[in-house]
C-alpha cells in the first residue's frame, strides 16, 4: 500500500514571547528565528505511517511511504530525520510563495503531484498547519482528485492492499468504518503518537538519502477565492490579580472568600 | 543503635513545628531523587533509601537545631533548596536521612546599590533576585539554565555558573560574604569586605560543598550595573571545532570579556540552531556593559573571528532572540517529561573543563569513542560555553533511545557509561571531570583521580568539619563501604 | 442577501448546532434585506417535530436521509441547491460543518472559509473573520465568489432562546433513496458514553500540565466533583491518555464560557486558552509566576495547587454543605 504523508514544518508559536507579536506592513509576523517544527497532528500523521509500516510483517500487506512537504525554508533537518526513520522517498516542493494562507494552491499542488505519479492510495494530512489554521486543506486535495475524505481520524489499520479500518471523531462520538482505497485520511487528536527519534546510527546510514525536490513553478496556480485582508494580535488580559499570603491555605480562603463565594451563589 | 524513623519524625516535630515536617509518602519518594533520575521517576519507580522526613525550615535557629540534632543522632542530612540539581547531589544515600529544605528561607535581605552588593536567604529565587535588581537597572550577572528554579543556597552550594559566566565569572567570583550552619550546629558568618589577606579564603570551604560540610543560610553576593540597551549580538557558522576553539583562545587571551562566547559543534547545534545552520558549527558572542566597552569588545571579536575564513556571519537578531528563549521553566520540564515517556528520548549531559592545549583532543576522542561504544544514541554533541584566559570548559549533550531495559537500568546502561568514558578521557588527558554541575553522586568514584595528592585536603575538610559523617554522605566522597 | 443554514440533525449535537447559527444570524445577519432559511438533515421520524423547534429561520427544507455520511450529504446538498440563488451558507462548528463548508464551496465553484467569527456583506464580497496563529491574532479575509460557504468558530453559541415560530414553513424531501458511497464497506458508530457537558458548563476546573501522572487527574476530577465543578484537561493531559479525549478544553477540545473557571497548573498556551477565554472569572493556581496564564486570569495564585483546593474544600464545606 502506498502512503504519501503530506506535512508542514512552521514555527512553534508557544515559544514566542508577547513583544515578538508584531505584525508589519505586509502582514507578516517574523518567526525567522525559530526553528521549524512539525505540529502534533503532522507528528502523529508521521509516527501512524510509521507504525503502520512496522506492523507490515504481520498484516503481510507491505507499506511504501513517502513523506512530502511545500517549503519556503529548507527544513533540512526535519527532511532528514524522515530519512532516517526511513520513509522510502522524502519530497520537498520548494517554493517562496506565501502559502499561510493559502489552502486551495497547496491543495491543487498536492492533488497534481498525485495524479503525475500515480501511485498513492492513501494521503494523510494533519488537521491543520498552526499558522494558518485553515483546515481545508486535505478537504481540497480529497475534492480536487475525487477521492473520499475522512477527517479527525484517530486510528488506522491496514486489512489488505485495498482496505483499511479507520477510526475517526464525529461531533457526537467516533465511527469505525471499513473503507477502500484510495482515499484522503485527515489525522485528528491521536493521543500517545509522539514522533519517534532516529538514532544517529540510522541518520548516519539513511539520513543522507537525497530528497527530491520540485519547485512550485513546476505547477500552474489556480487564482484563490479567498484573499487575506488584515491581521490583528488578540490580546487576551485580564486583571491578573495575584492572591498573597504566607501560606497556600490562607491564600485558598481569600481566593474563596473575596472572589468566588458570591460568584458560586449565583451559579 | 541508630534511631528509628518515628524517632526522627517525632524530634523533628519538636525542633521545626509538625506544619513543617512532611512525612507523605510521594513527597518522600520525590525527595529522595533529582532530575539525575528523572527517567525513573516519571515511571514511579524510585530505588533509593527513603527519607524520614523532608524538613522546611523557617530560619537559620531551625537549621542549626535540626543538623545538631541529626549530628548528635548520626543521621544523615541532604539539604535542598530548588530541588534542580542534574548530579544526583539530593539523592538521599542513606535510610532515614532528613532532607533539610531551605526553599521556605526565600528572603531578600537587603540591596545595597551603593556598596554593590545585595544579601538574601537561602531560598531567595534568583530569577526573584534578578528581577528586582534589573528594575532597578542592576543584575546579578549570574543565569544559569536553572534560573527560574533554582534558589541561592543551592546555587552557591553547587558552584554554579550562568550564561554570562565569561565577564561576571562562576558564583565563587560573585560571593561577598556568607551565613552558614556547620555539623555541631554552629552558626558561622564570613563578613562581607572587597578583599582581605587575612588567611587563606574561608569562603571556598563553603562554596560549592554541596552540603558535604554545611547548609548555606544566607548569602551576600555582588550586583553589577545592567545596560542590556549597550547589548551586541554575534553569530557565525563554521566549518571546525578546533578553530573555534582557536578564537575563543584569541578573544580571551586578547583580554576581551565578552559575556557570552559560545562554540556549539554540528551534531548540539543543529538541536538547536537547525533554521540558520545545517551542519555547521556555531559560534556566538554577546558584549555588554557601558556602551564604549560593548562596542569595542564586539568590534575586536568581529576583527578576530574575520581573520578566519570559514566562519560566516550570521543576522545578530537570531542570537538575541535564542537566548531569549533558552531558559528551564516548569512548562518546559512538563513537556519534557511527557515527550520522555512517550518516546523514550532521553537527554542527559556531562561537562567538564582544560586547557586550550588539549580541549580539542578530549572533545574528539570522547566523541569518537562514545559514538563507537554506546548504542541507541540519536544525538551525541557538545558546546563550549564558559571560556577563561587560560582554557574553556565543554558541555557533552547525549540523547538516547531506551531500548530493552528496565527505567531503573536506563542510568547504567547509558547515561553512566557515557560519563565514564567523558570522565575518564578528560581526567586522562589532564582537564578536570566537572565544569559547573558539582560531583554529585556519581562522580564520586573518580573523585581521588580528580584531585591526585590534593585530596588530602578534600578528606581532612570533611573530617574536620563533618567527623560524624551526616552531610549528604555519598556526595563529592564516596560512600565507604 | 439570501443564506441558508445547513443542520445535522443525526448528531446528538443538534441543539448546540441550532444555538451556534440563531446566535450568529442575529449578530450578523440583521440588515432588512436579507432572506435566510434551513436545510435540516435527520434520519429519526419521531424526532422530526422535537428538531422543527430548534430551527432559527422562517422557513425549513427537512431532508430525511438514512445517515450523515459526508458524500451523500454533499450530493444531496448539490442537487437540492443546483440553480438556486443562495449567496451564503451556514454551517456549525463542528467537524462535520467544517467539512461541509469546503467542499460545498469546491463544488459549487464558490469560496469558503472554516471557524468564522464574524462577516459582513458588501454586495460584492463577503468580508470575514477568524482567529490564526494559533489564537493569537485575528485574521480579516475576503471571499470573492458565491456562494460563500462558512463554518462557525467554535463556542459561538450562547444561551439565547431560539424563537418557536407558529407559521413555520415546511418543505419535506426523502433522500433515504442516497446509498452509502461505495467506499465504505462497513461501518459502526460508537456514541460517546456521556455527552461532552463542558460547553455549557456554569463551573469547571481544569487540570494542566502541572498534573505528573494519572493519578494527579484522577485527584483533580475528585476535587471537582466534590466542589460541584465540570472537570476538563489541557491538551497535553488528553494527549498523555490520562482522560478521555471529550474533557480536553481549547481549540481542538471544548469551548467553554462558565461562570466561573479554575484553571490548575497550566501555563495557559494561546490555543488552550481559546478554550475558557468566554469564562467570566477565571482562576489560575500554578507554580510559575512567570507562566502566561496568570495575565490572562482574573486572579492567580502562586503554590501548589493540591495544597490550594485542598484547603479550598475545606472552606466551602465549612460554609456549606457540598
Amino acid at each position: 500500500m502506498n502512503i504519501l504523508v503530506c506535512f508542514i514544518a512552521a514555527p512553534d508559536l508557544d515559544k514566542l514571547i508577547e513583544e515578538d507579536w508584531v505584525i508589519d506592513k505586509d502582514l507578516q509576523i517574523d518567526t525567522s528565528f525559530l526553528k521549524p517544527t512539525l505540529n502534533s497532528y503532522d507528528e502523529s500523521a508521521i509516527e501512524i505511517a510509521l507504525r503502520l509500516s512496522d506492523a507490515s510483517q504481520k498484516t503481510k500487506v507491505s507499506i511504501n511511504h513517502k513523506a512530502l512537504t511545500i517549503a519556503s525554508t529548507p527544513a533540512t533537518t526535519i527532511l532528514k530525520t524522515l530519512n532516517a526513520l526511513r520513509f522510502k522517498q522524502v519530497v520537498r516542493i520548494d517554493s517562496q510563495d506565501d502559502f499561510r494562507f493559502r489552502p486551495g494552491a497547496i491543495a491543487y499542488i498536492l492533488s497534481q503531484y498525485v495524479l503525475k505519479h500515480a501511485t498513492q492510495d492513501v494521503l494523510f494530512l494533519g488537521r491543520q498547519s498552526t499558522v494558518g489554521e485553515n483546515a481545508k486543506t486535505h478537504l481540497l486535495v480529497a475534492e480536487r482528485l475525487g477521492w473520499p475524505c475522512i477527517t479527525q481520524v484517530s486510528g488506522i489499520e491496514v486489512i489488505d492492499e485495498n482496505h483499511l479500518v479507520v477510526t475517526s471523531q464525529v461531533d457526537d462520538g467516533q465511527i469505525r468504518q471499513k473503507i477502500q482505497t484510495p482515499c484522503v485520511l485527515c489525522i485528528g487528536e491521536v493521543p500517545n503518537t509522539f514522533m519517534r527519534v532516529p538514532t544517529i546510527k540510522d541518520r548516519m546510514l539513511y539520513g543522507k538519502r537525497p530528497i527530491e525536490i520540485l519547485s512550485t513553478t513546476d505547477f500552474q496556480l489556480p487564482d484563490e477565492t479567498e484573499e487575506l485582508l488584515d491581521l490583528k494580535v488578540i490580546s487576551h488580559e485580564r486583571h491578573g490579580i495575584f492572591i498573597e499570603g504566607e501560606t497556600p491555605e490562607q491564600k485558598a480562603r481569600e481566593l474563596y472568600k473575596m472572589y468566588l463565594k458570591e460568584r458560586l451563589e449565583k451559579i | 543503635m541508630p534511631l528509628k524513623r518515628k524517632q526522627i519524625v517525632e524530634a523533628l516535630y519538636n525542633i521545626a513545628g509538625k506544619d513543617h515536617v512532611v512525612t507523605d509518602e510521594q513527597i518522600l519518594k520525590e525527595s529522595s531523587v533529582d532530575r539525575f533520575r528523572r527517567f525513573e521517576a516519571y515511571h514511579g519507580v524510585y530505588s533509593l533509601p527513603m527519607p524520614a522526613a523532608v524538613v522546611y525550615v523557617k530560619n537559620t535557629h531551625d537549621v542549626a537545631a535540626v543538623i545538631k540534632f541529626a549530628n548528635e543522632n548520626r543521621v544523615n542530612v541532604v539539604p535542598r533548596t530548588g530541588h534542580s540539581a542534574t548530579e544526583g547531589g539530593l539523592e538521599t544515600a542513606l535510610e532515614n536521612s532528613i532532607v533539610l529544605d531551605g526553599s521556605g528561607m526565600n528572603q531578600i535581605l537587603a540591596i545595597d546599590t551603593y556598596n554593590m552588593q545585595a544579601t538574601v536567604q537561602c531560598g531567595a529565587s534568583l530569577q526573584e533576585l534578578d528581577d528586582r535588581l534589573r528594575e532597578q537597572g542592576y543584575t546579578t550577572g549570574h543565569s544559569p539554565q536553572s534560573k527560574p528554579l533554582a534558589q541561592l543556597g543551592g546555587l552557591v552550594a553547587t558552584r554554579s555558573i550562568g550564561q554570562f559566566s565569561t565577564l561576571y565569572g562562576g558564583i565563587e567570583d560573585m560571593v561577598v560574604g556568607l551565613e552558614a550552619v556547620f555539623p555541631d550546629g554552629g552558626i558561622t558568618r564570613i563578613k562581607n569586605v572587597p578583599r582581605r589577606a587575612a588567611g587563606p579564603d574561608i569562603r571556598h570551604v563553603i562554596i560549592g560543598n554541596e552540603g558535604t560540610l554545611c547548609f548555606i543560610t544566607e548569602i551576600t553576593v555582588k550586583i553589577y550595573k545592567y545596560f542590556p540597551e549597550n547589548n551586541q549580538f554575534l553569530g557565525y557558522t563554521l566549518d571546525n571545532m578546533k578553530t573555534g576553539f582557536e578564537i575563543l583562545r584569541e578573544v580571551m587571551v586578547n583580554g576581551y570579556r565578552p559575556s557570552v562566547a559560545r562554540l556549539y559543534d554540528p551534531e548540539d547545534g543543529a538541536y538547536h540552531f537547525s533554521h540558520f545552520a545545517e551542519d555547521r558549527c556555531v559560534l556566538i558572542f554577546v558584549a555588554e556593559g557601558v556602551k564604549p566597552i560593548a562596542d569595542a569588545t564586539a568590534t575586536a571579536i568581529e576583527d578576530i573571528v574575520d581573520r578566519h575564513d570559514e566562519c560566516v556571519k550570521v543576522d545578530p537578531k537570531l542570537i538575541e532572540k535564542w537566548f531569549a528563549h533558552l531558559n528551564w521553566d516548569p512548562a518546559n520540564l512538563a513537556a519534557e517529561k511527557v515527550e520522555i515517556m512517550e518516546t523514550k528520548n532521553v537527554c542527559n549531559t556531562t561537562e567538564i573543563s582544560a586547557n586550550w592545549g588539549i580541549i580539542n583532543d578530549i572533545y574528539e576522542v570522547c566523541m569518537q569513542r562514545v559514538r563507537n561504544e554506546i548504542p541507541d544514541l540519536t544525538l551525541l554533541g557538545g558546546h563550549s560555553s564558559h571560556s577563561y584566559l587560560n582554557g574553556t570548559n565543554l558541555y557533552f549533550v547525549y540523547f538516547y533511545n531506551v531500548v530493552d531495559c528496565k527505567p531503573e537500568e536506563e542510568l547504567t546502561k547509558y547515561h553512566l557509561a557515557i560519563k565514564k568514558i567523558i570522565v575518564e578521557e578528560t581526567i586522562k588527558a589532564g582537564g578536570s571531570m566537572c565544569h559547573h554541575h558539582g560531583v554529585g553522586k556519581h562522580r564520586t568514584h573518580w573523585i581521588q583521580k580528580e584531585y591526585g595528592s590534593s585530596y588530602y585536603i578534600l578528606k581532612k575538610l570533611k573530617s574536620a568539619f563533618d567527623p560524624n559523617n551526616i552531610m549528604n554522605m555519598g556526595t563529592i566522597i564516596p560512600l565507604e563501604k | 442577501m439570501i443564506y441558508k443554514g445547513i443542520l445535522n440533525g443525526c448528531s446528538t449535537d443538534i441543539a448546540t448546532q441550532a444555538g451556534e447559527l440563531n446566535n450568529f444570524i442575529s449578530d450578523n445577519l440583521h440588515s432588512e434585506d436579507t432572506v435566510g432559511s434551513t436545510i435540516l438533515f435527520y434520519s429519526e421520524k419521531e424526532q422530526r417535530d422535537a428538531l422543527i423547534r430548534l430551527v432559527p429561520t422562517e422557513s425549513v427544507k427537512l431532508v430525511r436521509i438514512t445517515r450523515y455520511q459526508p458524500e451523500n450529504i454533499l450530493k444531496a446538498l448539490t442537487t437540492m441547491e443546483q440553480g438556486e440563488m443562495t449567496h451564503l451558507y451556514l454551517f456549525p462548528s463542528g467537524f462535520a460543518g467544517s467539512e461541509m463548508a469546503v467542499r460545498l464551496a469546491f463544488r459549487m465553484k464558490g469560496s469558503s472559509l472554516v471557524q468564522v467569527k464574524q462577516i459582513e456583506y458588501s454586495g460584492v464580497q463577503l468580508i470575514a473573520s477568524k482567529t490564526v496563529y494559533a489564537n493569537h491574532v485575528l485574521g480579516t479575509f475576503k471571499l470573492t465568489k458565491k456562494p460563500y460557504c462558512v463554518s462557525l468558530a467554535k463556542g459561538s453559541a450562547n444561551d439565547q432562546a431560539i424563537n418557536t415560530r407558529d407559521k413555520l414553513i415546511v418543505t419535506e424531501y426523502d433522500m433515504t433513496h442516497l446509498h452509502e458511497n461505495q467506499f465504505i464497506k462497513a461501518s459502526k458508530a460508537i456514541p460517546r458514553k456521556q455527552a461532552s457537558n463542558l460547553t455549557n458548563t456554569r463551573f469547571l476546573l481544569i487540570g494542566g500540565n502541572g498534573m505528573k501522572n494519572k493519578a494527579d487527574t484522577q485527584y483533580l476530577k475528585q476535587i471537582a466533583d466534590t466542589i460541584g465543578a465540570d472537570f476538563g484537561v489541557s491538551r497535553p493531559v488528553a494527549m498523555s491518555g490520562w482522560t478521555s479525549l471529550h474533557r480536553q478544553v481549547g481549540v481542538s477540545g471544548s469551548m467553554t464560557k462558565a461562570a466561573v473557571c479554575i484553571v490548575a497548573g497550566a501555563s495557559g498556551a494561546a490555543a488552550f486558552y481559546a478554550g475558557i477565554e468566554k469564562s467570566k472569572f477565571i482562576v489560575a493556581i500554578n507554580t510559575d509566576s512567570r507562566a502566561p496564564i496568570n495575565k490572562t486570569s482574573d486572579v492567580a495564585i502562586i503554590d501548589d495547587y493540591k495544597a490550594v483546593l485542598d484547603e479550598l474544600v475545606k472552606v466551602m464545606r465549612e460554609d456549606r454543605p457540598i
